[in-house]
């Protein structure tokens, strides 16, 4: 069996958004799953999903860090198979060879689609540059506690320091290479290089969490031809 | 350097110095010339293989500081007088860059935030602070 789990709190995504996650998943992973959806509000969610409490994974009060509720499913009820996917992704095309691979180590997006030395390289002293993305999250039982205690014993330095978890895993853990990531070519952004490889991010949450603003229109999921899956 | 700013004065007063998140290493190299033993600690993977530059992370990696610290950019790390004791200059900007998780507008948050029990000197120019005290 393997634990897909799922944050959906506030307004931001509505249940269409975790109803469709679930139909994708039916469609493009081959192996015995469970969603489990952390939320605050199930209303409209179906009944093939586990509901869990959102605020299950709130252990710290703080407007900082953006997402790390997502660290708190490490260590928590995990099957031998854990993974963490975000709402607003698409699965172009069958995921079961990530998902049933071993994975030694948790493992997330590498920012392929942008280049590394333009975008994380050069402004990386600023402490601007990102280059992971946790949209896609997997490990094997056990394999992730490391993370989870590293972020409970700094808490105190990483909520003062970074503005969002992916920020905080691309400046600690990417810089000192305790991280693993899918290979190239598996993902996509939307909005940077379009719908390609088995998965399609669309990544806009970081503009409001740093206050970017931008001429280029950044699509929401369901603003695209995506959003709809019979 | 303007060696007229106070700054200068708090520096050369010293002989030895740890540096952190300095970007600006003209002031570093000057102050070699001068004598002082100056480390530099700067968590910019840009500077790996650097032979002058301390590659890590002052506040979550393991680091020894040496003489007085001089952290050049509080604005964007958690404040370093509560890993350190000992003697501090602090500089800091009220800028707000994206990065910036601290912006520094006044010297007595420097003073409150760094757990300052002692201040020797401050003063303010332009966008930047300075505090020359103890933690």
């Amino acid at each position: 069996m393997v634990y897909l789990n799922t944050l959906k709190w506030g307004d931001k995504y509505d249940e269409k958004y975790v109803n469709r996650l679930y139909t994708l998943l039916c469609r493009h992973l081959h192996v015995p799953f469970k969603l489990r959806v952390w939320t605050d509000n199930a209303k409209g969610i179906t009944n093939e999903c586990e509901i869990r409490d959102y605020y299950e994974l709130e252990k710290y009060e703080t407007n900082r860090v953006f997402t790390y509720e997502k660290l708190m499913l490490i260590d928590n009820d995990e099957a031998d198979i854990n993974g963490w996917l975000d709402l607003d992704i698409h699965i172009n095309a069958d995921i079961t060879p990530l998902v049933d691979a071993p994975h030694p180590n948790i493992t997330f997006i590498w920012n392929f689609w942008n280049s590394f030395e333009q975008m994380s390289l050069r402004p990386y002293g600023k402490g601007s540059s990102c280059h992971v993305n946790s949209s896609f999250v997997f490990w094997d039982k056990g394999v992730a506690s490391w993370l989870r205690d590293f972020t409970i014993t700094w808490w105190e330095q990483i909520e003062w320091t970074y503005n969002s978890l992916d920020k905080y895993l691309f400046y600690q853990h990417a810089r000192n290479g305790r991280l693993s990531y899918w290979g190239e070519g598996l993902f996509s952004n939307y909005n940077v290089n379009g719908q390609k490889g088995l998965v399609t991010l669309f990544n806009t949450s970081h503009l409001y969490t740093n206050n970017i603003k931008t001429d280029k229109k950044h699509y929401e999921l369901h603003e695209t031809d995506l959003f709809v899956v019979e | 350097m303007n060696y007229t700013k106070p700054i200068y004065s708090w520096l050369s007063k010293y002989d030895e110095l740890t540096f952190v998140a300095c970007n600006d290493f003209d002031i570093i190299h000057q102050l070699e010339k001068m004598g002082i033993k100056v480390h530099n600690i700067n968590y910019d993977i840009k500077y790996k293989s650097d032979p002058y530059v301390i590659n890590k992370d002052a506040i979550f990696d393991d680091v020894e500081f040496h003489g007085c610290v001089v952290h050049w950019n509080c604005e964007k790390t958690y404040p370093i007088g509560r890993i350190f004791s000992g003697d501090l200059i602090l500089r800091g900007d009220s800028q707000q860059h994206n990065g910036d998780c601290n912006p520094i507008t006044s010297a007595g948050q420097l003073i409150h935030q760094n757990k300052l029990t002692e201040v020797y000197d401050q003063y303010q120019e332009g966008i930047h602070t300075y505090v020359h005290g103890r933690s």
